[in-house]
């Protein structure tokens, strides 16, 4: 009996390792495209306003003032290309690991601000800088940072996914042959 | 001695890895180079960006535009005891505040309603100079119409052509207050408050020129620059009042509040 039951559970395991080497490639390739999705729809707004994002990056009171114009106007440029990057899937783990360091400066921002009492909302999506007392909701948005910081570790250990310049690089098929 | 020569499969074999990897080595240069590529991109649309908007925000003016000369350099319009913007009664040994409000702010219109006649009697007192800055932080919240700047850009009219008509037109604009997020009050709209407002047709006619909203832009810049992080804000004599991390700052949320900070600043 019981050598049986031992060998249903390698059989198992291995079943599970085969459909887990099948699933994951795709699971990453929907977790790259999300980041990227998430990283546009992040830089539109700030590159359509400009001086919102510049105001919202000021009211961290985190940068002095003569960085605070370039770092508030080069910002979704630099979360565009990261987005590009993604979406053709070229060195996906280093692009994970700037992602991760991304959301590590972007939470301590939050966090300062959360510490400091100031009643700012994150402009994370544009808008931003400005609300007004009590209406801040910062542990939503850590919630929402966490979320992301998954996707991110999700990718630095699982880089390997289909449709992506990386398999291309190696000679590989875009996609399994059916 | 068969060992010296491979069969001719395994020659192929090795010949066509080899291959493999030369190809392999040259996507990947190639890739590197596109990567590369896109980065100077993005960071000369970066570049091109910043130096278009720091030349853009900074250069008040241009064709069309105008320059309220009534205003401090601060974007702020002072008004004293007459109630008219400049007006000689503005006075520097008065106790000074500056109020900094959004058209589309919906606690500014709160604030306008529940404090305008406690700052009122200080200021006809001859206590206060109330310093009002117009400034636009919620165009996004007009859906494209941007109402925060045009509101800002009537007002900054309003201010120099009919100085005596600023308060008017700013309480009836508040009266009629949009909703935040609806398309905001039409130009028309805006000049049939300022006519009821007293303000002359002259001035009334120039208000859907806009002749403002590049000086709006620079004023709000500065107001941010000058540590407004929302609207309303207030500073008194000069100093941003925050009663949610300095409690003995002016907090106009409690009746009373303002003519507290105010008649303590002005010794009394």
């Amino acid at each position: 009996m019981s050598s049986t039951d031992a060998t249903d559970e390698v059989t198992t395991s291995r079943g599970f390792a085969a459909r887990w080497s099948i699933l994951q490639p795709w699971l990453s390739l929907v977790v790259r495209l999300s980041m990227a999705g998430i990283l546009i729809a992040a830089a539109i707004p700030k590159m359509l306003n400009s001086d919102e994002s510049v105001r919202a990056v000021r009211a961290y009171r985190l940068l002095p003032e003569a960085l605070v114009p370039f770092f508030g106007t080069a910002l979704p440029y630099f979360e565009m290309v990261l987005a590009l990057v993604l979406i053709v899937g070229v060195f996906t783990r280093w692009t994970a690991i700037v992602w991760l360091i991304m959301m590590a400066a972007f939470v301590f921002g939050v966090a300062w601000a959360w510490a400091k009492g100031y009643s700012i909302d994150c402009g994370c999506f544009g808008g931003g800088g400005d609300v007004a007392a009590g209406t801040t909701n910062y542990p939503q948005h850590m919630l929402e940072r966490a979320g992301f910081v998954a996707l991110g570790v999700f990718l630095l250990v699982f880089p390997r996914t289909h449709a992506s310049l990386d398999s291309w690089m190696k000679g590989e098929p875009l996609f399994p042959r059916p | 001695m068969a060992s010296n020569t491979p069969p001719s499969d395994k020659l192929a074999e090795a010949k066509k890895k080899a291959q493999a990897q030369v190809n392999a080595q040259q996507r990947r240069a190639l890739v590197v180079w596109i990567v590369i590529g896109l980065v100077i991109v993005g960071l000369f649309a970066a570049l091109i960006a910043y130096i278009v908007r720091q030349g853009d925000v900074s250069n008040v003016g241009g064709a069309g535009q105008s320059t309220p000369s009534i205003a401090t350099d601060n974007g702020g319009f002072g008004v004293g005891a007459s109630g008219v913007v400049g007006g000689k009664d503005l006075d520097p040994s008065h106790v000074r505040l500056d109020i900094y409000l959004d058209f589309m702010c919906p606690i500014c219109g709160q604030f306008e309603q529940a404090r305008s006649a406690e700052i009122d009697a200080l200021r006809t007192a001859g206590t206060l100079d109330v310093y009002y800055h117009p400034i636009a932080i919620l165009d996004r919240a007009s859906q494209g119409t941007a109402y925060s700047t045009r509101a800002a850009s009537a007002a900054a009219l309003i201010a120099q052509e009919a100085p005596d008509k600023f308060l008017a037109f700013s309480t009836a604009m508040f009266a009629n207050q949009p909703a935040e997020n609806s398309t905001g009050l039409t130009e028309a709209t805006i000049q049939a408050i300022a006519t009821a407002a007293g303000v002359p047709a002259d001035v009334v006619a120039k208000i859907p020129d806009l002749a403002y909203t590049t000086w709006v832009r620079s004023a709000t810049e500065k107001a941010s620059v000058d540590g407004v992080a929302g609207t309303p804000t207030v500073a008194l004599n000069g100093v941003i009042q925050d009663p949610s991390t300095n409690k003995d700052d002016l907090n106009w949320g409690v009746d009373g509040g303002i003519t507290t900070a105010v008649n303590k600043a002005a010794g009394k």
